[in-house]
């Protein structure tokens, strides 16, 4: 599989172009970017709505909801919004907004939606337990140098090739 | 001097507009890359397309060195950001875990929602399972407790802290480091393509 | 191709640059703050009553720290319970800086009130927020709640900032002295301005997904 460009920016200045935004958000915010902290948010308050005495009775959970006015308003959900949007916006400018399943050339759009859900239903888990994800902890946490951040970057690239060749019929 | 105080110096309002417009970089950077396709992103783990290798490192290094700069010229301080604690463990095994799941999925948080805004059924299907799994990570978290708290637990920790050396030593090795791993990555697939010939397996 | 070569030998001149200038250490940091952090002193904004201090022991609801600048033996003669003796090692640290705990409010205590200054000048350096200092010292502290008879009247003037022990005890019972730990009633009817403020941000925002 070549990979053809299509309209896809060059990963170094991709990469370069990242790098500012994130330095920018150390320089406005004095912390760096974020995203599975936001999904997390999310369930706090979904599980919240749902049964608050469940909610409550979590001491993990409680952390998450905490006593505020409205514990979306955070910088993560507002950071994550803006992550739609600017995703939406660079997609619609290359012609890349429409309904479509990314999958490898062996197998169905059903049989990948059930491999998404595992594979997020893992990488939720495991992004908990290392309280971060590739942009918090590896992106932003790498850039300053965190050594739990870089033990952790290394860690997920070693788990995905690990587990890689297994599921190769996904996406080759 | 940076790093600002917004919500001090602009209110809350204000403060959350600069938020939405750095996730729309964000975002926006990473739709670029080609982050909101699966297929893209787990090419890097069959050697085909090294370029998530090659995005995030240079965005590391931009920003760190963009980071040392400012500060080595006193306009900002390194120590007042928000430097992830080290839970050493934890980290290990969660990186472990969530790799797995980024090549089993296809995404990560980020990417994920980027596929979202391109309407990419996959993206969301695979946010409904971070979901899922947070949530089964909070129901069980109690059983190893002890183990998220404490394990490796030797708060904020650089590079050079654990080296031993100064800021400005694990800078330089980092770049070096960069430049030797992008080497390697135009090299693996320059060689897989060439193994290919350019046809599908 | 060319752009890779230009980006990694930008990268690398950065790097090296970087090598070259060396980032700025706390004593750099320490005099560039001296003008401001003498201002703070001689206001004496952030130097708390000892009533104040027992107050927070018994009431606070958020994390306490007092960190005693003496000397081994005086701090094995007597200190303020949970107080923690440090060295100037650590307050040197980024490491042990970068371990202290947020939401806490620090409370340096010397003799008298000069190394306790001198603490705070570096932790406000490494802008460390919620610092305060203990008025008088052990010296003020040993007058208000120790026993009249321990205590030694020192010839010099002023002893506050000049450090030595005004004070003395029979044996070294550490923290085990009842002024270790004075009961809050001793200080019913004793006026003194509050000065400890609600917890200043933690300049290291809580950030990221954890």
């Amino acid at each position: 599989m070549s990979p053809g460009k299509k309209g896809y920016m060059n990963p170094y200045l991709a990469g370069a172009f990242l790098g500012v935004v994130l330095f920018a958000s150390f320089i406005l915010f004095g912390h760096g970017l974020g995203a599975s902290g936001a999904v997390a948010k999310l369930v706090g308050v979904v599980v919240d709505t749902l049964s608050p005495w469940h909610a409550a009775s979590n001491a993990y959970l409680v952390n998450l909801v905490k006593s505020k006015v409205s514990p979306l308003d955070t910088w993560l959900i507002w950071e994550i919004l803006g992550v739609l949007a600017g995703g939406f916006l660079s997609g619609l400018l290359a012609g890349r907004v429409r309904p479509q399943t990314h999958r490898g050339p062996r197998i169905s759009a059903r049989a990948r939606w059930g491999f998404a859900l595992l594979g997020g239903a893992i990488a939720g888990f495991g992004v908990r337990l290392s309280r971060g994800c590739t942009s918090s902890q590896a992106l932003s946490g790498g850039a300053v140098l965190s050594a739990g951040s870089w033990a952790f970057m290394f860690a997920v690239f070693a788990g995905a090739y690990l587990v890689a060749w297994f599921v190769r019929r996904l996406w080759t | 001097m940076f790093p600002l105080d917004l919500s001090a110096s602009l209110g809350h309002f204000w403060q959350n507009v600069f938020y939405v417009i750095t996730g729309m970089a964000f975002g926006f950077a990473l739709e670029r890359a080609g982050f909101g396709n699966a297929r893209k992103l787990a090419a890097q783990f069959y050697f085909r397309d090294m370029r998530v290798l090659k995005v995030m490192f240079t965005a590391i290094l931009t920003a760190m060195l963009l980071i040392f700069l400012s500060t080595a010229l006193g306009l900002m301080e390194y120590r007042e950001l928000f430097i992830n604690p080290t839970h050493l463990w934890p980290g290990v095994i969660g990186g472990l875990i969530f790799g797995a799941g980024f090549v089993i999925g296809g995404y990560c948080p980020g990417t994920a929602v980027v596929s979202m805004a391109t309407l990419g059924i996959d993206g969301i299907i695979f946010v409904v399972g971070l979901g899922i799994g947070m949530f089964v990570f909070g129901e069980t978290v109690e059983f190893f407790r002890v183990f998220w708290d404490t394990s490796g637990d030797y708060g904020v920790v650089t590079l050079q802290d654990w080296l031993g050396v100064g800021a400005e030593v694990a800078v330089f090795a980092v770049v070096i480091m960069a430049l030797v791993m992008f080497w390697g990555a135009e090299k693996t697939e320059a060689y897989f393509a060439a193994r290919e010939g350019g046809g599908d397996e | 191709m060319k752009l890779k070569l230009a980006g990694s030998a930008l990268a690398l001149a950065t790097a090296v640059a970087l090598l070259l200038m060396g980032m700025p250490t706390v004593d750099a940091r320490i005099e560039e703050n001296r003008p401001a952090v003498e201002k703070v002193l001689t206001s004496r904004s952030v130097h708390i009553d000892p009533a104040e201090l027992v107050d927070l022991i018994n009431n606070a609801n958020f994390g306490l720290r007092i960190f005693d600048l003496r000397d081994e033996s005086e701090f094995n003669l007597f200190h303020i319970r949970d107080a923690k003796r440090i060295v100037n090692g650590m307050l040197r640290d980024p490491v042990w800086i970068n371990k202290l705990p947020s939401r806490t409010v620090f409370v340096l205590v010397s003799n008298g009130e000069k190394r306790a200054e001198q603490a705070f000048a570096i932790l406000s350096a490494w802008k460390v927020p919620n610092v305060y200092i203990l008025a008088g010292g052990v010296n003020q502290w040993v007058r208000l709640y120790g026993d009249p008879q321990k205590l030694v009247v020192s010839p010099a003037t002023d002893c506050a900032k000049a450090e030595c022990r005004q004070y003395v005890f029979d044996a070294a019972l550490g923290d085990r002295h009842p002024a270790s730990d004075p009961d809050p009633e001793e200080n019913i009817g004793r006026d003194y301005e509050r000065k400890v403020k609600p917890l200043g941000r933690t300049v290291r925002k809580a950030g990221g997904c954890g």
